[in-house]
């Protein structure tokens, strides 16, 4: 009994000094982290108030200090994001930028957030709009307002809180040699086109279009041709007028009702439920499967996975038989600057930079947000030869994702209930789940 | 000044001193957190804003109004089932382990083995396993000529629960062994003797003499694997997360995308609390049932 308590006792203590250790370890690694941002954010903080009294905005030359960039490109930060800073520090001498990929991005800086410790440079995460202000720096004073793509989806009384690192077109992404084999010519022109390419490539034993149902998020794309037939991007959001948003002759019936056809006739992948992004982009590149609906950024995956990029196609998606095209863009994760800042200056140079000079749209042959960028990519230019109406996305507006957290609806999950459900019982049971949640949210208020 | 003090005081001092630091990290990393989200359970709170309203009970209304909720808690009775079964099978394997078997050491290496394998290890290696196309089930299933049992085992929501449920079976049984093995050594022998020389046979010593003796174990046991199965998260959250269509979605998925998908801290906080009760409930019930049958 007696050894017992003594082992017990040991073990406590032991594990209380383990525990002790560990928390020290902590405090002092933070300490060390905390001192280090304050250190050349003092120095910053002097550097920064000097520039503006000195000469106005325009504080080029008298950039120094440290700043900390959080970045969710984690494959990318040893290599061609640290080439950009590199460059961005060899134009700025005196300046240092820090890298930190994080893995669960969005998780940790949702964390940061609420403990109002944000890095200097950031990908936007969203918050509601009239939050903005509270957590990030305007970023108008780059001058780049005018020239950008969605300036207006992260901004809130006029001013522009974020700035896309890219926009990525979504169109029908299709290999050449799977088209060819199946005794295509040419892409499909018209949406009755589509349906009998299709039919040819079952028959010659190719997945005609891949979804990558299993991972959910691939299916987002789908609901774009709704909005082709809406005739803007403001379904979503238009929602809050009705309390029936999804009818089986709406645009959100027409326009999941192409998938969902597909689904039907088994022009999808045989087993949906167990098709992945990873296996979809393997057999993409193979000839496994032909096409999918995806975003231009899929192009180089498609490469990284041994098709040739001459091999791969990019058209816009023919969403009825009139021979008239829409295309839909689509904003990435935002730069931001952190409203708590100690270098504003500096980060906003650093923004300025990535967004004008790094090189990163070529590199990775992705589309600047830069209106006037010229694109290089035959992809690209192929697309636009159809001359294709596009289409801006929508920030979701404040009230109908209140709404959507309340029904708590998983866009991809509706898109997936109504590719393999039955489109009315799906949209009647979401059509209640939204008007309850509707009239919960505006009763709250 | 500690000659000042009396043994007594001297005694005190130096037991409080010595509790000081466990309880501290006690009270931060267990009691804060508790007691914080039991506060947030009443309020509304989006997770990262700096404001949070009060919302009385209206978090605790929704976690029993919302019928997806319990659809999903009720996937965890398929867990538990197995669990159960899961518990069935351990002991079967350490009543024959522990009988003087050949090789009675390497088959409970073997048995033991994905105890201690990692989750998400365990989590891949089924993921191939099962997988429709590739899957090595599914491709034994064609080659002996059953083509039609190899179904999609993720993509089916009528399947989809029990063969997660057979992957924890497969991962925790090891453990239910391991302690299983470990009470009926400690019964002891000569009780066993005394019953077979009386004449019982092989299944009456059992029924009659080890198991009861051994009831105490058999409630740790059922204990540990209601908590896991009425708590699991892993495995779904890794193999299917919550699909096909939210047929395997879980209580804790469901609390996890309430907080991180839809913003919603307050509700997932009162779910949290919900499941805590939910699980003294079955326990008490377990407790309750396993009383009764030990008297």
């Amino acid at each position: 009994m007696k050894k017992t308590i003594t082992l017990g006792l040991t073990m406590t203590l032991g594990a209380g000094l383990l525990a002790a250790c560990g928390s020290s370890e902590n405090n002092s690694d933070a300490s060390a982290s905390a001192s280090d941002s304050a250190q050349p954010s003092a120095s910053a903080g002097s550097s920064a108030g000097a520039s503006p009294s000195a000469s106005g905005a325009d504080g080029g030359s008298q950039l120094k200090g440290t700043i900390t960039w959080a970045t969710h490109r984690t494959e990318l930060v040893d290599t061609d994001l640290k080439k950009y800073v590199d460059a961005f520090e060899a134009k700025y001498p005196g300046t240092e930028v820090k890298i930190e990929g994080l893995k669960d991005y969005e998780q940790t800086i949702r964390v940061r957030m609420a403990a109002d410790e944000l890095p200097d440079v950031l990908s936007l995460v969203e918050t509601t709009k009239a939050d903005l202000p509270k957590f990030y720096e305007p970023l108008d004073d780059l001058g780049l307002d005018d020239d950008i793509y969605f300036k207006d989806f992260n901004a809130y009384q006029g001013k522009v809180y974020g700035i896309t690192q890219q926009v990525a077109i979504n169109g029908l992404l299709y290999n050449k040699k799977a088209f060819e084999k199946a005794g295509i010519a040419a892409p499909p022109k018209t949406l009755d086109e589509l349906f009998a390419d299709a039919d040819k490539l079952k028959a010659a034993g190719i997945v005609p279009m891949a979804t990558a149902f299993k991972d959910a998020w691939t299916m987002q794309y789908w609901t774009d041709p709704a909005e082709f037939i809406y005739g803007n991007t403001g379904l979503r959001n238009d929602k809050i007028k009705t309390d029936t948003p999804f009818t089986v002759d709406g645009a959100y019936g027409q326009g999941l009702g192409i998938l969902k056809q597909l689904f039907d006739k088994g022009d999808l992948e045989k087993d949906v439920y167990s098709a992945t992004w990873d296996q979809t982009q393997k057999d993409l590149a193979s000839g496994k499967a032909a096409m999918m609906y995806i975003g231009n950024w899929a192009i180089s995956n498609l490469v990284s996975n041994g098709l040739s990029l001459d091999d791969i196609g990019f058209v816009p998606l023919p969403y009825d038989n009139s021979g008239t095209y829409k295309g839909m863009m689509r904003n990435d994760w935002a730069y931001a600057v952190s409203a708590n800042s100690k270098n504003k200056e500096l980060a906003k140079a650093f923004v300025k930079f990535m967004i004008e000079e790094s090189g990163d749209y070529a590199d990775h042959m992705i589309i600047s947000p830069l209106k006037d960028q010229k694109q290089s990519l035959t992809q690209i230019t192929d697309f636009m030869s159809y001359n294709p109406q596009m289409m801006e996305a929508q920030a979701v507006s404040e009230d109908v994702t209140a709404v959507e957290n309340k029904m708590q609806f998983d866009p991809f999950k509706f898109v997936q209930e109504v590719t393999v459900g039955k489109m009315q019982d799906v949209f009647d049971s979401y059509n209640k789940k939204w008007a309850a949640a509707k009239a919960s949210v505006a009763k709250g208020k | 000044m500690p000659g000042n003090l009396s043994y007594r005081q001297q005694k005190n001092l130096l037991i409080v001193l010595f509790l000081l630091v466990p309880l501290a990290l006690l009270a931060m990393f267990s009691l804060y957190p508790a007691f914080y989200l039991i506060y947030l359970s009443f309020m509304t709170w989006d997770g990262f804003s700096p404001e949070k309203t009060w919302a009385g009970l209206a978090n605790y209304k929704e976690v029993f109004h919302n019928r997806e909720i319990w659809a999903a808690f009720s996937h965890n009775f398929v867990y538990l089932g197995w669990g159960l079964f899961q518990n069935a099978l351990g002991l079967l394997f350490a009543l024959l382990l522990n009988s003087r078997m050949k090789g009675r050491n390497a088959y409970r290496v073997v048995l033991f083995m994905p105890y201690i394998m990692n989750g998400v290890a365990v989590a891949y290696m089924f993921n191939y396993v099962f997988n429709s196309e590739y899957g090595s089930l599914n491709t034994l299933l064609h080659g002996v000529g059953l083509d039609s049992w190899a179904i999609s085992w993720f993509g089916s929501p009528k399947f989809v629960n029990h063969v997660l449920g057979f992957i924890t079976l497969w991962k925790f049984m090891g453990l239910n062994m391991v302690i299983y093995l470990a009470a009926l050594q400690s019964v002891p022998s000569e009780i066993v003797e005394a019953a077979r020389i009386d004449g019982a046979s092989r299944a009456q010593a059992i029924l009659h003499v080890i198991l009861p003796n051994i009831t105490k174990v058999i409630e740790l046991n059922l204990f540990l694997t209601i908590i896991g199965t009425l708590e699991i998260f892993d495995l779904p959250f890794l193999l299917t997360d919550g699909g096909p269509l939210g047929a395997s979605e879980t209580f804790l998925t469901m609390t996890m995308s309430t907080a991180f998908k839809f913003n919603n801290f307050g509700m997932a906080s009162a779910m949290s609390i919900t499941l805590i009760a939910a699980v003294i409930v079955v326990l008490g019930i377990q407790r309750f049932v396993t009383r009764r049958w030990g008297e």
